[in-house]
Parts: structure tokens; C-alpha cells; sequence
């Protein structure tokens, strides 16, 4: 209950012990001035007490009267301040325990006693002896008296200025305390104002505490805003961060990864390489070809600019080749420090659909051979390049049949037969085309007819193999008619060229039953020449 | 008219007229007086003292004395004690009520009139009495004049 620490204790044991103090210094000369005063009183005493018999010791000494001096004497003896007293005229003498006082050495007080009425006359001479001993042990019981009442007077003080203190002060200021305690600091809890102090200095106190806790209160609501818009912000770039399909890190210039996102991780995983702290100096760990992008990069950011480039990433044996688009830009932190941000997307899809695409383009899908398409593009090239070629356009007997009795799905089999038994006779800088329908075309690198016999007689065997469709056990057989054209010798226009082809072959068709063996015809240029030329 | 105008002389005339009166009263003297025949021929203001106040019941001769207060005559009583004691009447009956009770002092005997102190006088030889000089008569001897 009583808070040793406390103020109001402390407050009042200062109080206490300074008024004992102060009583403890001021207790002897108060006790030095009652002891003074009491002998002085005393003194005064004796006088008045004289002067209360004094008119009887007069008439006593007048008279002579030995019962009235007895009177007056024991009058005067019988006070406690009186040790003995003596009266002695002419003819009368009387005294009361005199010789008790002269053991004592007392001195006595002399006071003449005067003629009752010729006040002139002095009749006789009253010795009072002052019993000294009371007189001084009265003074000091007095005294002693007045000092306790003194520390009494002190402690009672001193109890008082603590209850004064207590509910004036230390209370009031407690009750803030105890309210400041189980304040909050930025909610809107305030002290209450203790009562009657509004003016005092602890409301003063109280008033500007509530001042301050209002100011918290508001910056704490500022800060709480802008910590939840910071907090929205970072919510929403982590999000987008996080999120993003582009992979994404922030790199030290020592090639620390800083900062990944999942989409980095993701992309990491498909290469192969674990997830590591880093990969090389700007990646390079995870490039097919890191050189030629390192250099990119760094002539980029030799001139502070942001690069970017598609590469291909290592792969795994068994995953396809993986391509990214890489924007990689140099950043300065405000410290001065370098980073950079690379960001990959991940355009091996795209890649793959152009890449298909341009086979589509180019490659006929049901033989996997060039397509007329792509003839025409390698044709066209040969003859850019000025290269000698001989062109064999191919029409094959029988195919239709074969789609009439055994249906489309045996014509596509007959079909990629004949594109394999091509791609398979052929030499190696030969090409073979699909042209269309049932139609081939072989590109040869020959300048004379001979050798051009030769391989497509070879070719020739291949395709005229029997074929069982079915569990049928009549085989099926195709041929195939020929016409051949040389570039440059018979033409040096792309369609006269195809076209004196055509021409050999459909001559060549006419002989698939007469002279199957006469299945190869070569082109007549110089006739075409004229009628096309002209 | 005339009467009027005299009217404050008059009035100062009779004024003073009174006044000289009163002083002819308070200026009459008090002797003390004994009879005739006693030995004694003067005493003084002490002796007076003692025998009114009690002291001694005798003359100085010796011979017994006989202090006599007027009972009827406040006035010359008063007058008396305050002359010879200096004290007020109630001062001296106080004295004597103390005293009472002692039995061995005695006040003074007690005549009611001056008549009687007349009479007392003639026939007690012991007797000393105080009076006014103007009631003296020739049966009184006097032993004291208060100035």
C-alpha cells in the first residue's frame, strides 16, 4: 500500500524529519528562553504572593500581632514556590522553615513591610526564600514539556501536509499516472482530467500529455496509412512480380541472383540445372551459346543501354531446345551499387509453331518430301546459283486405281512408298518433290542423260516393288512415266522448263503400255524454245 | 427689560455666594477631644493612630483610653479617618472586619449623636472622642487639630 519510493512518503518523511530538525536545533533555545522565563516568572510570583499578605504582614508589624504575622508567614510557606519565609520588626519575629533554607544556602528576598497607614514609616522585614528547587524543577518540566509538544506538533504537521499532499497531489497525480499506464500510445484513449485540477499545474500536465498522445495518435494513423499503402503496393508488385509469365531476376554484378521470381524457376528447371544461387555472370551457366550473348549484353551495357536478343537455353537430353527472349537492362541503385535486371521469356513455343510452319510451308505433310511449294523455292534457288540440274517430273500409272478399289488410306500408303523409295534411290545432293496429286519431280545433279538414266532407273525398280494391301494376295504394282528437263540446256525459264518437262512425261505416259520399258523420255528444248519464245 | 439685562449678574452673584458657602463647610475643622479632667494635654497624629487603629488601648500616661466613632455623623467620621489615616470609611471597616475575629484588638466605642459624645465625654474621663472645632464645648479639652 505505501510506496516506500513513493512520493508521497518521501515528501513526508523530508517533511518529518526536517520539522525534528528544526525542533531538535530550536528545542534547547526554547528550552533555555521556558526555563528563563519560568525562573522569571517564579520571581514574579513570589512578589505578587508577598503582596497578597503583604497588608496583613503590615497590620501584623502595627499591631504587633504574632497570629497575624503567623498568618501572613504560612501564608506565604504554603505555596509550593516558597521554601521558608521569616518576618522580623522591633518587637516581633516569626519564621517558618528558615533554617531548612539557609542548609540550602537559599538566598532569601527581602521586602520591607510598611505601616498601614503612614506608608512612610517601615514597620518590619519580610525574608522570602524561594524554594528554588520546585521553582527549577517546575521550569524544567515546563520546558521538557514544551519541546515534546514540540516534535508532537512536528510529527502531527508532518502527517497533515502528508493527507494534504496526499489528496492535493500525490493522489491526483497518481490517478494520472495509472491512466497514463494503461494508455495505448496512437489510440484515442486520453487521461481523464483529475477533478478540480483543471487549472492546476497537473492539468496542465494532464492537458499537454492529451496534447502529445493526440499528436501520436495522429502520426501513428498517418504511418498506419502509409504503411497499408506500402503494404497494398508491395502486395501488388510481389503479385505482379510473382506472377509474371516473363522470368525474372535482379542480379549483383558478380552474378548473385538477388531476386527470382517462380516463372525463373520454372524456366531453370526445364533447362536441367538445379535451382543455385547463380549461374555465371549474367547467366551464362544456362546459355547454349553464353559468349555470343555475353558480348551483346556487355557492348549494350557499354553504352548503358538495355539489350536484347533471343538465344537458346541448354537443354536436357530429352526435353526439347529451349529459346528465350532475353531483355537484360543495367540498373544503379541510389547507393551507386550495379544490378541487372534480365528478363527471359520463354518463345520456344513461338519458335517451334514458326519453324512448323514454315515446314508446312515448304514439306509436304503426308511424305515428309519437299512440297511444290518448297520445289519451286530450291528450283528458283538452284537457278539464282546458277547450278546445272536436270528436272524429272514424275507421274505414276496406276495410282488410281489403287485409291479406287483400296480407298484414300491405301492411295496415301502407295503414296509415302513412292516418296521413300525417292528419298531413298536418290543420291545425296538429289531432291525429291512431291508436285502434287500423284505427280513427283526429282532435282538431279546431272548435265547428261546418262547418268540421269541411271538414277531413275534405280529409282524406278524401287517403286515398281509389288505391294499386298489387305491380305490380298494379288500384289498391286504402280510405275511411273518420266520426262526430263535440263537447266539450263533446255530452258532457262522456270515454266518452259517444267513445261517441256511435262511435255517429255505426258510422251512417256503414251508408252506405259506399248513400251512400259521406254518410261523415261527427255525434253526437246530447242522446239519448245521456239514456240514458247515466240 | 432692565431685570433681564441684570439677569447674568445676578446669577454669578448668587453662584458665588454658594460657593463660598460650601468652602466655609468643608474648611470647618475636626478636633479631638478628651474630657476635661484627663491628664493628658496633647497627643500626636502616631498616637492617634494607634489608639483609633487599635494598637494601644491606653495614654501614653497610661491611663486606659477610650476611642469613641460617631455612628449618626457620617460626614465628621469619614472626614476624621481620612485625615488621620488617609483611607476611605469602607477601607476602615474593612481594617476592622479583618480584625474581628482576633479578638484581642478592639475598634472604637460607639456614640450615635454628637449629643451623646457630649455626654460621654463629661462623664468618661477615659473617653477621646473627635469633633467639629465649632461644636467645642467648654467640658472638652482639645489634644489634636487637624490643620
Amino acid at each position: 500500500m505505501i510506496n516506500v519510493q513513493g512520493l508521497g512518503f518521501r515528501f513526508s518523511l523530508f517533511l518529518v524529519v526536517a520539522a525534528m530538525l528544526v525542533v531538535l536545533t530550536t528545542a534547547e533555545f526554547f528550552y533555555r528562553a521556558t526555563y528563563e522565563n519560568e525562573i522569571n516568572e517564579a520571581n514574579n510570583d513570589i512578589e505578587e504572593l508577598f503582596q497578597t499578605v503583604g497588608a496583613t504582614a503590615s497590620i501584623a508589624a502595627f499591631l504587633e500581632d504574632e497570629d497575624l504575622a503567623k498568618e501572613a508567614i504560612n501564608g506565604l510557606v504554603k505555596t509550593n514556590k516558597i521554601l521558608a519565609a521569616s518576618i522580623k520588626s522591633e518587637t516581633l519575629y516569626y519564621q517558618a522553615n528558615v533554617t531548612e533554607a539557609i542548609n540550602k544556602n537559599t538566598e532569601p528576598r527581602v521586602f520591607v513591610v510598611r505601616h498601614p497607614f503612614m506608608p512612610e514609616e517601615s514597620l518590619a522585614e519580610v525574608n522570602v526564600y524561594p524554594n528554588f528547587e520546585y521553582i527549577i524543577s517546575q521550569a524544567e518540566k515546563i520546558s521538557t514539556d514544551n519541546s515534546y509538544s514540540l516534535y508532537a506538533e512536528a510529527l502531527v504537521v508532518g502527517i497533515v501536509a502528508l493527507f494534504i499532499t496526499y489528496y492535493i497531489i500525490i493522489s491526483p497525480m497518481l490517478r494520472v499516472g495509472r491512466s497514463l499506464h494503461k494508455i495505448t500510445p496512437g489510440t484515442n484513449e486520453r487521461i481523464d482530467m483529475p477533478d478540480y485540477h483543471a487549472k492546476s499545474e497537473i492539468g496542465a500536465l494532464v492537458k499537454d500529455t492529451n496534447q502529445l498522445l493526440s499528436k501520436v495518435e495522429e502520426q501513428f494513423t498517418q504511418e498506419r496509412q502509409l504503411r497499408e499503402e506500402i503494404e497494398f503496393l508491395e502486395k501488388r508488385f510481389r503479385m505482379l512480380f510473382e506472377n509474371a509469365k516473363t522470368a525474372t531476376v535482379l542480379m549483383a554484378e558478380n552474378g548473385i541472383i538477388e531476386l527470382r521470381n517462380k516463372a525463373f524457376n520454372d524456366l531453370v528447371e526445364k533447362t536441367g540445372l538445379g535451382i543455385k544461387q547463380d549461374y555465371g555472370e549474367l547467366l551464362d551457366e544456362l546459355f547454349d551459346t553464353p559468349e555470343a550473348m555475353k558480348s551483346a549484353l556487355q557492348e549494350a551495357f557499354a553504352r548503358n543501354e538495355f539489350a536484347t536478343g533471343e538465344y537458346k537455353l541448354k537443354s536436357s537430353a530429352d526435353e526439347s531446345a529451349i529459346w528465350v527472349q532475353l531483355i537484360a537492362s543495367p540498373l544503379i541503385t541510389e547507393e551507386g551499387e550495379r544490378y541487372f535486371q534480365l528478363a527471359l521469356n520463354d518463345i520456344s513455343s513461338r519458335r517451334q509453331e514458326l519453324q512448323k510452319l514454315a515446314l508446312q510451308a515448304d514439306f509436304d505433310a503426308l511424305t515428309g518430301i519437299y512440297n511444290r511449294n518448297g520445289g519451286e523455292k530450291l528450283i528458283a534457288k538452284l537457278m539464282r546459283k546458277d547450278h546445272q540440274f536436270a528436272l524429272a517430273l514424275i507421274d505414276l500409272n496406276g495410282f488410281k486405281a489403287v485409291n479406287d478399289i483400296y480407298g484414300h488410306d491405301a492411295g496415301d500408303e502407295v503414296l509415302i512408298f513412292v516418296a521413300e523409295q525417292l528419298k531413298e534411290k536418290i543420291r545425296k545432293n538429289d531432291v525429291a518433290i512431291r508436285w502434287g496429286g500423284d505427280e513427283f519431280m526429282l532435282l538431279l545433279q546431272a548435265d547428261d542423260e546418262d547418268s540421269v538414266q541411271k538414277v531413275v532407273d534405280k529409282v524406278n525398280s524401287g517403286v515398281k516393288q509389288p505391294f499386298y494391301f489387305n491380305n490380298e494376295t494379288k500384289p498391286t504394282v504402280v510405275s511411273m512415266s518420266v520426262g526430263v528437263a535440263f537447266y539450263p540446256e533446255t530452258s532457262r525459264n522456270l515454266h518452259a522448263l517444267i513445261k517441256l518437262a511435262d511435255i517429255a512425261m505426258y510422251k512417256a505416259k503414251q508408252n506405259k503400255v506399248s513400251a512400259p520399258d521406254d518410261y523415261l523420255i527427255f525434253a526437246n528444248q530447242y522446239r519448245l524454245d521456239d514456240e514458247d519464245m515466240s | 427689560m432692565n431685570l433681564f439685562k441684570r439677569f447674568p449678574l445676578i446669577l454669578a452673584l448668587a453662584l458665588f455666594m454658594h460657593g463660598m458657602a460650601s468652602a466655609a463647610q468643608a474648611q470647618e475643622k475636626i478636633v479631638v477631644v478628651t474630657n476635661l479632667n484627663n491628664d493628658v494635654q496633647v497627643l500626636d497624629k502616631k498616637g492617634l493612630i494607634d489608639l483609633f487603629m487599635g494598637k494601644y488601648a491606653a495614654f501614653p500616661n497610661g491611663k486606659v483610653a477610650t476611642p469613641i466613632d460617631i455612628e449618626m455623623d457620617a460626614e465628621l467620621k469619614s472626614q476624621f479617618y481620612k485625615s488621620l489615616v488617609g483611607l476611605p470609611l469602607a477601607r476602615v471597616n474593612a481594617y476592622w472586619s479583618r480584625l474581628k475575629f482576633s479578638g484581642r484588638v478592639k475598634p472604637p466605642a460607639v456614640e450615635q449623636t454628637l449629643d451623646d459624645i457630649k455626654l460621654r465625654l463629661e462623664e468618661d474621663e477615659s473617653a477621646l472622642a473627635y469633633v467639629y472645632e465649632s461644636t467645642v464645648t467648654d467640658n472638652m479639652k482639645v489634644v489634636y487639630r487637624f490643620d
